[in-house]
């Protein structure tokens, strides 16, 4: 019999507990400009350098569908988000992550927080809710 | 049976009372009717009959409620208890056994002479996303352009160059380890190599629709609720996300609420619970799931979805 091909469930498929979780926030920092022409913010991999496991990034006021979002992590793929996604790393190592836009003249927010990843899992009792 | 030892009812939940969508409705019932409420998991361990195809009794010993099938009322929330048949080997002894109980179980969810909330078979039927999405089209509902392709090199350039792709079967499933795997939607580019894998099993890929609002719009009977959940901040598959499910509040909105009961109405589902995308100017129908859940919306709407549940089983409706 052939071996199966590889398919987007492999690819795809994650850990439930990873990111259905209950617990509390234990990292949040905020960077806030009001100048219009910084257009890009970005953390400094040496003093912000992100804890492995999973991170949310997401945009503040003034955010867009035209807006664009790049996340870089050392020996990863430029990614580009046009919505705010859930980023698992697992190299704390010379990660950033940075993201700019291009339209808009509200202030640039943007936040990355840390779930604690021993908090509470509402998977176990198979509650997924589809 | 003895007859005193009997107590009658007029109504079949096919689910377990430990349910909490169960255990909901039957407080909405508790000062109409009892309704039987059985399960594969259930059956098995409790004494039954099930005779002259219409005559259903469970209980234990003697202490048994009856129920005639025909002209009752019933609604189907699930076959069996969540993980029921996890680790059991496809094609075991203990398959065929546990097959044997869901055979019961299904019988008696799809007996013809119920009135059904939602009929099995339909139930069933309509878990198919691009079934649900070919009759929306023929309903006139606005969906996003779809595509099923077995290489990436055949995705429709009318998907535009992010898409959505979302799985066809289950979106769960366990691995060999015992480990519980999730599949989401996921936004994709066109050139992401992780598309080679489409020719490993048939995903749904779809344009990406731009959301300002994710709305859940229940329908049970002729009602309807629609929920809003503002899309900023999160990802495309908003179930991702567990604060989500606790920030939805209530949106009424006719034209969504119209077009989602004539979509349960075309598949035959008393039951709905449906996916829309408000983009600010339209309103385009995702998906829907024909035993959704309703407990994480936010009230009077989680109440009155339980109260029109239980009005069907009650014969209120």
């Amino acid at each position: 019999m052939p071996s199966r091909r590889l398919s987007l469930y492999e690819v795809l498929a994650e850990s439930p507990a990873m990111y259905v979780l209950v617990g509390e926030t234990v990292t949040t920092r905020q960077k806030e400009t009001l100048d219009n022409d910084a257009e890009t913010a970005e953390f400094d991999p040496a003093s912000d350098a992100l804890s492995p496991g999973s991170h949310f990034v997401s945009f503040g006021r003034g955010r867009s569908d035209d807006e664009c979002a790049v996340v870089e992590s050392a020996g990863r793929a430029r990614e580009p988000l046009l919505h705010g996604a859930v980023v698992s790393l697992h190299d704390s190592l010379s990660t950033s992550v940075s993201w700019s836009r291009t339209v808009g003249e509200t202030a640039l927010t943007a936040s990355k927080e840390t779930v604690d990843a021993d908090a509470e899992s509402v998977a176990d009792d198979g509650a997924f809710r589809f | 049976l003895p007859t005193t030892a009997r107590s009658g009812s007029s109504a079949l939940i096919v689910g377990c009372r430990s349910d909490e969508h169960v255990a909901a409705v039957l407080e909405a019932l508790a000062d109409r009717i009892e309704p039987l409420v059985v399960d594969a998991t259930t059956l098995e361990g409790c004494d039954y009959v099930f005779e002259d195809l219409t005559h259903l009794s469970v209980g234990v010993g003697n202490a048994r409620r009856a129920l005639d099938l025909s002209g009752a009322r019933g609604w189907v929330r699930r076959l069996a208890a969540p993980g029921w048949r996890a680790g059991v080997r496809l094609g075991s002894g203990e398959a065929a056994v546990r097959a044997s109980w869901l055979a019961l179980t299904v019988a008696l969810a799809s007996h013809p002479e119920v009135d059904w909330l939602t009929p099995y078979p339909c139930l069933v039927a309509t878990e198919n996303k691009l079934r649900q999405a070919v009759h929306a089209r023929r309903l006139g509902i606005e969906v996003p352009h779809t595509a099923v392709v077995g290489r990436r090199s055949d995705i429709p350039v009318e998907l535009g160059d992010w898409l959505v792709a979302k799985p066809l079967g289950p979106g769960h499933f366990v691995e060999d380890d015992g480990d519980a795997r999730v599949v989401w939607a996921e936004q994709l580019h066109r050139d992401d190599p992780r598309l080679d894998a489409l020719s490993g099993a048939p995903f749904l890929l779809q344009e990406l629709v731009y959301a300002r609002r994710h709305l859940r719009v229940v329908t049970c009977g002729r009602r309807a609720w629609t929920c809003a959940l503002e899309a900023d901040r999160l990802p495309v598959d908003w179930r991702r996300s567990e604060t989500a499910h606790h920030d939805f509040s209530p949106a009424r909105d006719a034209e969504v609420e119209a077009q989602a009961l004539a979509l349960a109405a075309e598949l035959g589902l008393g039951y709905s619970s449906q996916d829309w995308i408000d983009t600010g100017s339209r309103r385009v129908f995702i998906d829907l799931n024909p035993a959704g859940q309703w407990l994480f919306l936010p009230d009077p709407v989680r109440t009155e979805i339980c109260e029109a549940v239980a009005d069907h089983l009650s014969g209120a409706i």
